[in-house]
C-alpha cells in the first residue's frame, strides 16, 4: 500500500495503481484523453500531466506507477501551463466544427479546452484533413477530429477482440484506419462511440437527429438479450434517440452489445397501435371494449381445458405473473414459456440459470461451453470469457459449431457423444476440468433446444457434478439464455400445469383442434401456421409473426415504455423504468390482462404495479430481491433419455442483428444484416 | 407685489401671448411626426425585428441545425428537427419559431455560429390569426431572401463589435 | 496500400532466412520479427509491398494485417507503391541540401524527365526525396537501390544515370575518387605514423 502526498494531502492506495488512480481516490480529476480504466495504459495524449516532486518535468500520470513517499501537485501553475500546452497542440489539427459535431456537448475535448485552452489560436498553417473511413453500417467516421488517443484500437484489441484497427503513417499523417476499407465487424463496436473522446467516430443512426441537452435520460435495463445490462435511454418527446450503457461491473461493465445500442428504432416501426377484432376473416380497428367482448364470446363456448397461453421472449414479470393467474383462474394447465421447447423446469433454480454470475467468470479457470456461441447470444458474457482469456491460467472447451469467439479454444467437437466421453473421462479436457479449482460449464439454448434435451441436461449436470463445478460457493453450472423474460418466466412457473400441454402440444393440439384459444403474449418465435384454425390472442408490442394469425389484437408496451421486473439469465432481479409512451392506444401489458379479466370470469385481485409486485412478490420471494443474484438450490434434474448421439449441436442464433420482433422491424438492423450477412438469404431465425 | 404682477399678467394676456408665441416658433420648424405608414422613420441597425433565416451566395442555406438558438431561447419558442441531407451534410428537417412566445431577446442570433438565424429590420409582420405567426423555415427562408440586402448590411456595420 | 488478388510467397531461400530472422527472438515474440521479414519480401517483391505480402507476413507471423500495415505505414523504407527497377533516394537534409543537392535533384529530373515521387514511363527510375543518409561527409548523396554515390555534382549524377540507363554499373562510393571520407588531396595528418 504506497502512501502518496497529493497536493498536500496524504492517501494510501492500492498496490499497483497509477498516480492518476491516486489523485481520483484523492477526489482530484485529473484532466485525459487515452486513459481509460477498462483499457491498457498507452500514455499518448499527454493531458494528464502533474508535477512530482524531484522530477525534472511534469510526468504523465495515468502511466506513472504511484510509490511509497511521492508528492504530487495537481494544481501548480507549472501543471496548468503544461496542460495548456498540450492543449493547444492537440487542437491544432482538430476542426472547429463542434455546431455541427454529434460530440458536441458531450464532448471531452470540449470541456477539457474550456479550462485549458487559449481564446485563440496562434497556428497560422494549414490544418491536415483526413479522408473519412467506412468501417460499417453503425459507427459513423469523421478522421479529421481524430485526436489519436488510440482507445478505438486498444478496445478493438483488449475488449472486442477484433484487431481491425490501427495507426497508419506517423507523425502529422497519422491515421486511425483499417487495414482495406472493410466494416468492422464486432458485437460490440457500438462501444467505440462511447469511448472515442472526440467526435471522430459517432453513431450513424443517430447522426444529427439531437443534442445531449435535449434528451431526457432514463436509466433502466436492457432486453434484447438475456443478459440484462444496465442502460440509459435518452429519448426526446416520445421518441428513444439512443440507448448508453450505464456501469454495472457485475453485468455488463461499462459495454453494451450493438443490438441492445441499435436497435431501438425499431420501436418506431410496425408497432400494434391499437385493438383489432378479426370480423369476417378480416382484421379491423376496434376498441378495447370491443375486442374484449369478442374475447368474453368466443371463451363462453370453450372448456377450461381448450384455452392455452404462450409467453414469448420480450416479456417482464408483471405481465406474467398477471397471465398466469388468469390461466389459473380460468381453469386453464396449459401454458408455457419455452417457445424453443427446452426442458427446464422451476423445480431446482439452479438448474435454469447462470450460477456462477457474469462476475464468476472472471475467477473461473476452466470453462467447457456446451452448444453455444456466446458471440452472438450474450456478446458482453463473451467479452468477459475473452477479458479471462487474457490472463494467464485459462481453458476453454466448445462443444458446438466451430466459430470465431474472439479468443483460442478446444474445439472438442460437436456432438452429444463428447459428453458421456468427459463424464468417463476418455476426454482430454475432463482432466483439465478435474484440475481446475473453480471450472465452469456454460450450455446453451442450442443445446437444449432438441428432442434429446432433458438428456443433454442431465449429462451436462453429471459433468458438474463429476468434475467438481458444485462447490460450497462455487456452482460452476450456468445456464447462457437467450430471452430476456426466460428466467423470469420460468421462476413465476409459467409451465405446464398437471396434464398441462407445452409449445409442441400446444402447436399440434391447436392444428388438431383440441385446443381452440391461444393466448399469445408476445410470442412470435414459434410455429404460428399451426394456428391458423385457432382463435388467437395476440398481445404484444409489434406486428410480427404472432399478430398475422391473430383473431384479437391487444396492443402493449415495448420494454422501453413499461416499469418492469426483469431477471436476466443470471437470476438477477432487476427493475426497469419507463423511458417513453405506448404508441396510440396501448397499453401496459399487465393493465390489459387485469382490464380483461373483468370481462371474463377470471377477475384478478391487483389494481396496481404495487399491487401486483407485492402479490407477485409474496409468492414468488427471489423476485423480491432486487438487484441481487440469489442463488438457485440445487438437486437432481434432467432424466434418461436416448440421447441421439450423433445429431451435433445447432445454435439458437443465427444472425445476431435479427432475434426479435423489434429488430426486424429496425431498419439499422436489417442495415447490419445486409452489411454483415450479405451472402445469405434473410430469413427469420428462431431466438430460444 | 403679487396684487401688482398678477393684474398685469391677467390684463395684459401675457401668458396667452407666450404661449401662443410657443406656437408660432413651432409652425416653423421641422415636423416631429410621420406619416407612418407612407413615411418611415430610422431604425438601429441593431433592431430586433422579425427573424429570418439567410443562405450563403450559392444559395446554400447557412442554417446547420446546431441547435443552440434553441437552447438558448429564454422562452423556448424556437423547435429544430435534423438528419442528415443526402449529401450527408446536417441540415434541419424543421425550423419553427413561435413568433408570439418570442420575446425579440436577440439572443438566438448572437448563439448562432454561422450568422444563420437574424433579427432583420422587419418589424411589420402583425397578423390576424394566431396560426400566421408560427413561422416554419420556408416562411424563415424567405424572410431571409427578402431582408439579405438590409441584414447583410446591418451585420457589416455591427460586425466590428461582436 | 495497392489492393490486389495476386498470391505472395517466400521463396525457398527467403523462407530459410525468414525462419532464421526470427529464430532471434524469444519463443511467442515471433512478431519482432516484422521488420526484416517485411524487407526480405520487399526486396523478392520488386522493391514495393502489396497487399498480398502484408497479408503474407502477417500470417507468417501470426498477427494481423492491420499491425503489419501499421509498420509498413510507419517506416519510410518500405514502398507502398511500385518502384521502378533503380530506386533513385535522393538526401535532401541539411548537410546535402548546403552542398547542393537541389543541383543533383534538377539533373535527374533533367536527364530522365521525371519530378519527385515519379516513376519513368519505362519503369527503370523512379526519385524520392529522402531525409538523412547518413553520409554527410560525402555531401551531397544519392542512394539507389542498395548503393551510395557520393560527392555527386551535376556532370557525374548525369553520368551515372546515363550508365544505368544502358544496363551497367557505375561504381559506388565517392565520386571524387576520394578514399572514404578522406581529404581529397590526400592524407594530411598522421603522415610519418608509418614511417617510424
Amino acid at each position: 500500500m504506497p502512501t502518496l502526498i497529493i497536493d498536500g494531502n496524504e492517501i494510501d492506495v492500492q498496490d499497483g495503481s497509477t498516480v492518476l488512480q491516486a489523485c481520483e481516490e484523492a477526489g482530484i480529476e485529473i484532466p485525459r484523453f487515452c486513459y481509460h480504466q477498462k483499457l491498457s495504459i498507452a500514455g499518448n495524449c499527454r493531458m494528464c500531466l502533474v508535477e512530482l516532486e524531484k522530477a525534472p518535468k511534469p510526468i504523465a500520470s495515468c502511466a506513472m506507477p504511484a510509490a511509497d513517499g511521492m508528492i504530487i501537485r495537481t494544481n501548480t501553475p507549472s501543471v496548468k501551463k503544461a496542460r495548456e500546452g498540450v492543449m493547444e497542440f492537440l487542437l491544432i489539427n482538430h476542426p472547429l466544427d463542434c455546431p455541427i459535431c454529434d460530440q458536441g456537448g458531450e464532448c471531452d475535448l470540449q470541456d477539457q479546452a474550456m479550462a485549458y485552452g487559449r481564446d485563440s489560436s496562434r497556428f497560422g498553417e494549414t490544418k491536415r484533413a483526413v479522408k473519412d473511413k467506412d468501417i460499417g453500417p453503425l459507427v459513423g467516421t469523421i478522421m479529421t477530429r481524430c485526436i489519436h488517443c488510440t482507445r478505438c484500437i486498444r478496445f478493438g484489441e483488449e475488449i472486442a477482440g477484433v484487431e481491425e484497427m490501427g495507426a497508419i503513417y506517423r507523425g502529422e499523417h497519422m491515421e486511425i484506419g483499417t487495414f482495406l476499407e472493410k466494416s468492422v465487424k464486432s458485437e460490440l463496436s457500438g462501444n467505440l462511440i462511447d469511448l472515442c473522446p472526440v467526435g471522430a467516430l459517432t453513431s450513424k443512426p443517430y447522426a444529427f437527429t439531437a443534442r445531449p441537452w435535449e434528451l431526457k435520460k432514463t436509466e433502466t435495463i436492457d432486453a434484447m438479450d438475456a443478459v440484462g445490462s444496465s442502460i440509459r435511454i435518452d429519448t426526446r418527446g416520445r421518441e428513444i434517440m439512443r440507448v448508453l450503457p450505464r456501469l454495472n461491473e457485475e453485468v455488463n461493465e461499462e459495454w453494451i452489445s450493438d443490438k441492445t445500442r441499435f436497435s431501438c428504432d425499431g420501436l418506431k416501426y410496425s408497432r400494434l397501435d391499437r385493438p383489432w377484432v378479426k370480423k369476417d376473416g378480416q382484421l379491423t380497428e376496434a376498441t378495447w371494449d370491443e375486442s374484449f367482448n369478442a374475447i368474453k364470446n368466443k371463451l363462453s363456448t370453450l372448456k377450461p381445458t381448450q384455452i392455452a397461453a404462450l409467453v414469448g421472449n420480450i416479456v417482464e414479470c408483471e405481465s406474467i405473473f398477471a397471465l398466469k393467474q388468469l390461466m389459473t383462474n380460468l381453469g386453464s394447465p396449459h401454458i408455457d414459456c419455452r417457445q424453443d421447447s427446452t426442458p427446464f423446469d422451476n423445480e431446482y433454480r439452479a438448474s435454469y440459470i447462470f450460477n456462477t454470475g457474469i462476475a464468476g467468470i472472471d475467477q473461473t479457470d476452466a470453462i467447457l461451453l456446451v452448444g453455444t456461441n456466446p458471440r452472438l447470444e450474450a456478446p458482453i458474457i463473451n467479452a468477459r470469457i475473452r477479458k479471462r482469456s487474457l490472463q494467464s491460467n485459462f481453458s476453454i472447451g466448445l462443444i458446438g459449431n466451430d466459430v470465431d469467439l474472439t479468443y483460442k479454444y478446444d474445439n472438442l467437437g460437436n456432438t452429444p457423444a463428447i459428453l458421456d466421453e468427459i463424464i468417463k473421462g476418455n476426454n482430454p479436457f475432463s482432466s483439465i476440468l478435474n484440475k481446475a479449482k473453480k471450472p465452469m460449464l456454460i450450455i446453451g439454448q442450442g443445446a437444449l433446444s432438441r428432442d434429446d434435451g432433458r438428456g443433454i441436461l442431465q449429462k451436462c449436470r453429471i459433468i458438474a457434478e463429476e468434475t467438481g463445478m458444485i462447490q460450497e460457493n462455487w456452482k460452476g453450472f450456468n445456464v447462457l439464455h437467450t430471452a430476456a423474460g426466460r428466467v423470469g418466466a420460468l421462476d413465476i412457473g409459467f409451465l405446464p400445469g398437471t396434464n398441462g400441454f407445452n409449445t409442441n402440444e400446444i402447436l399440434d393440439q391447436a392444428q388438431k383442434d383440441s385446443i381452440k384459444l391461444v393466448y399469445l403474449l408476445g410470442a412470435d418465435e414459434i410455429k404460428t401456421n399451426t394456428l391458423e384454425n385457432t382463435f388467437v390472442i395476440y398481445q404484444g408490442h409489434h406486428g410480427d409473426a404472432g399478430a398475422k394469425v391473430a383473431d384479437v389484437i391487444l396492443p402493449g408496451c415495448a420494454y422501453t415504455e413499461k416499469d418492469g421486473t426483469w431477471v436476466n439469465t443470471e437470476g438477477r432481479v432487476q427493475k426497469a423504468t419507463a423511458a417513453s409512451q405506448p404508441p396510440g392506444d396501448a397499453k401496459e401489458d399487465w393493465s390489459i390482462i387485469r382490464a380483461l379479466s373483468d370481462y371474463i370470469e377470471g377477475e384478478l385481485s391487483f389494481d396496481s404495479l404495487t399491487d401486483i409486485r407485492s402479490t407477485m412478490t409474496k409468492e414468488i420471494r427471489v423476485l423480491g430481491l432486487i438487484d441481487k443474484q440469489s442463488p438457485g438450490n440445487w438437486g437432481t434434474f434432467g432424466e434418461d433419455c436416448t440421447i441421439q448421439n450423433k445429431l451435433p449441436f445447432k445454435l439458437p442464433i443465427d444472425n445476431f442483428y435479427l432475434t426479435d420482433p423489434i429488430t426486424r422491424a429496425s431498419p439499422t438492423m436489417t442495415k447490419c444484416t445486409e452489411t454483415f450477412y450479405s451472402n445469405r438469404i434473410r430469413e427469420n431465425v428462431t431466438d430460444g | 407685489m403679487s396684487l401688482v404682477t398678477n393684474s398685469v399678467r391677467s390684463w395684459f394676456l401675457t401668458e396667452l401671448a407666450s404661449g401662443m408665441s410657443i406656437i408660432f416658433k413651432h409652425m416653423f420648424h421641422n415636423k416631429a411626426t410621420l406619416n407612418y405608414p407612407y413615411e418611415k422613420g430610422a431604425i438601429s441597425s441593431r433592431f430586433r425585428g422579425e427573424h429570418a433565416l439567410r443562405r450563403y451566395a450559392n444559395g446554400e442555406e447557412r442554417c446547420i441545425a446546431c441547435k443552440l438558438c434553441e437552447a438558448v431561447c429564454p422562452a423556448l419558442a424556437i423547435t429544430i428537427e435534423a438528419e442528415p441531407r443526402d449529401d450527408g451534410s446536417r441540415r434541419t428537417t424543421r425550423y419553427d419559431i413561435d413568433m408570439l412566445k418570442c420575446i425579440y431577446c436577440g439572443f438566438c442570433q448572437e448563439a448562432c455560429p454561422v450568422d444563420a438565424i437574424v433579427e432583420g429590420p422587419n418589424f411589420e409582420f402583425a397578423a390576424e390569426t394566431r396560426e400566421e405567426l408560427y413561422y416554419n423555415k420556408e416562411k424563415l427562408l424567405a424572410n431571409g431572401d427578402r431582408w439579405e440586402k438590409e441584414i447583410a448590411e446591418n451585420l457589416s456595420r455591427e460586425a466590428a463589435y461582436r | 496500400m495497392i489492393e490486389t488478388k495476386e498470391k505472395f510467397e517466400f521463396s525457398s531461400k527467403n523462407q530459410i532466412k525468414a525462419d532464421q530472422y526470427i529464430s532471434r527472438y524469444p519463443a511467442g515474440k515471433q512478431q519482432s520479427a516484422v521488420m526484416p521479414l517485411l524487407y526480405l519480401a520487399q526486396n523478392q517483391n520488386g522493391g514495393w509491398l502489396n497487399q498480398a505480402v502484408l497479408e503474407y507476413i502477417a500470417d507468417y507471423l501470426s498477427m494481423s494485417a492491420i499491425k503489419v500495415y501499421e509498420v509498413a505505414t510507419f517506416y519510410t523504407m518500405y514502398n507502398l507503391k511500385p518502384v521502378g527497377k533503380h530506386h533513385i533516394q535522393l538526401c535532401r537534409t541539411t548537410p546535402c541540401w548546403l552542398r547542393g543537392a537541389n543541383s543533383i535533384a534538377e539533373a535527374i529530373c533533367e536527364k530522365l524527365s521525371i519530378k519527385h515521387g515519379e516513376t519513368t514511363p519505362d519503369g527503370k527510375f523512379t526519385l524520392t526525396e529522402v531525409e538523412c543518409l547518413g553520409a554527410c561527409v560525402n555531401a551531397p548523396v544519392v542512394q539507389i537501390n542498395n548503393d551510395f554515390y557520393e560527392d555527386l555534382d551535376k556532370k557525374s549524377m548525369k553520368k551515372i544515370l546515363e550508365l544505368l540507363q544502358e544496363n551497367s554499373t557505375p561504381s559506388s562510393g565517392s565520386q571524387k575518387q576520394r578514399h572514404t571520407s578522406a581529404p581529397q588531396s590526400g592524407p594530411k595528418t598522421l603522415i610519418t605514423l608509418g614511417e617510424k
